[in-house]
């Protein structure tokens, strides 16, 4: 049996399948039972915040025809674009009472002194949930917290394509040509890779970032697995919420009259599984 | 028979967060508004219950700023990136536009 004076750490992934990986995000985070961190990955998606209006954020023909997906999440925050060469860090304190600033500065400290154990310089964070190198944004988080636990969770960008990222979210395209955004609104980013000039494996970055955390938050580490029962609540949580335009396409219909019909489809066909997805749900066994 | 008209507006809180709102004028009736963007909320789901309510909204152009205000208040809600006022803001700076618009810029 695990103490509470440690920090459970696993990776826990389904890139083939970005809903489901969202799914047992939030299971993660409501039924972890000790502090909890969590690794993984996602294959091609933009994720958005809890309060997104997916026309107002994506360009989601492009998305289509470029072979990526659309997902809402739990938290707040603003949308961030997810490949394979993008990490992500999620962590569950249950029995912390910290304000979302609170949070966000734990956990971005402790990035921050990970990326610079691994060798990257002039790396800080930046309120309200950046983390920067030299100007240059590499990790934004999102968090959310409730009356018995916080959570925070971030994406980095290790080796991720990031000119797909100005292509599909929507903010970049329309200020882009605007010389008065391009400073201000169009936030520069960089990857780990690109400021260290070596390719760096995800398995480095994990070690990394538990250390960090770990000496941070007094825990020590305690590597481990999901177990059964979230997996399969998180399969329920899939069908219910995350494999849904009910979630996904929130707020859309009231802007229904902005969007044209053939971004309408587009974005119906992303923000579900494919029949490829689904299949691949079918074959992990959890019914 | 004339058409709902659309208007969205945007506002990024200086060193903050973006917040966008987007009306449905129908006539003098505003028929729904929705807040987008990349704040934070504390509790969400106050927030969420909030959007709800006013996606579904039906009052006068004129009452709709501070109807929206009042509901906001009410709610005691903790934002993180923008403030309440920011919300409340570009929504009245939207309802002065009377062509359709995709998010425009408020910010100062």
């Amino acid at each position: 049996m695990s103490n509470s004076r440690s920090l459970r750490v696993f990776v826990a992934e389904w890139p083939e399948n970005q809903f489901f990986n969202l799914a047992f995000e939030e299971v993660f985070y409501t039924e972890s039972k000790q502090p909890t961190l969590r690794f993984w990955r996602n294959d091609k998606v933009v994720v958005i915040g809890r309060f997104q209006s997916p026309p107002l954020e994506i360009n989601a023909v492009e998305a289509r025809d470029l072979g990526i997906k659309l997902v809402r999440r739990f938290t707040g925050g603003g949308a961030v674009y997810h490949d394979l060469g993008n990490v992500n860090y999620a962590l569950t304190l249950p029995g912390y009472n910290l304000s979302i600033e609170e949070s966000f500065s734990v956990v971005g400290s402790a990035v921050v002194e990970a990326l610079s154990s691994l060798g990257v310089n002039k790396v800080y964070y930046r309120p309200l949930n950046d983390i920067e190198v030299d100007g240059l944004k590499v990790s934004g988080m999102a968090a959310c917290r409730s009356h018995d636990r916080v959570f925070i969770h971030g994406a980095m960008l290790v080796s991720s394509d990031i000119s797909i990222l100005w292509k599909v979210l929507k903010i970049s395209r329309e200020k882009l040509s605007d010389k008065k955004f391009t400073q201000s609104r169009v936030k520069r980013v960089t990857t780990v890779n690109e400021v260290l000039g070596k390719t760096v494996r995800p398995e480095e970055l994990y070690k990394a970032i538990s250390e960090a955390l770990s000496r941070k938050l007094g825990l020590e580490i305690e590597w481990s697995e999901p177990q059964k029962s979230e997996l399969k609540k998180a399969l329920d949580l899939y069908k219910k919420k995350y494999a849904t335009l009910e979630w996904n396409l929130k707020y859309v219909d009231e802007v229904r009259d902005l969007v044209s019909d053939e971004e309408y489809e587009a974005l119906k066909e992303i923000a579900r599984p494919s029949e490829k997805q689904e299949k691949f749900i079918e074959v992990l066994g959890l019914e | 028979m004339s058409k709902a008209l659309i208007v969205c507006g945007e506002k990024k809180h200086a060193g903050g967060k973006i917040v966008k709102v987007c009306v449905k004028i129908f006539e003098d009736l505003v028929k729904g508004v929705v807040i987008s963007g990349d704040f934070f909320v504390d509790p969400a789901e106050d927030f969420e219950e909030l959007l709800q309510e006013l996606a579904k909204i039906e009052v006068k152009r004129e009452e709709v700023t501070a109807l929206v205000s009042e509901l906001l208040k009410k709610k005691k809600l903790d934002f993180s990136g923008i403030t309440m006022e920011d919300v409340v803001e570009v929504l009245s700076r939207v309802l002065q536009q009377n062509q359709e618009s995709f998010l425009k810029d408020f910010s100062s």
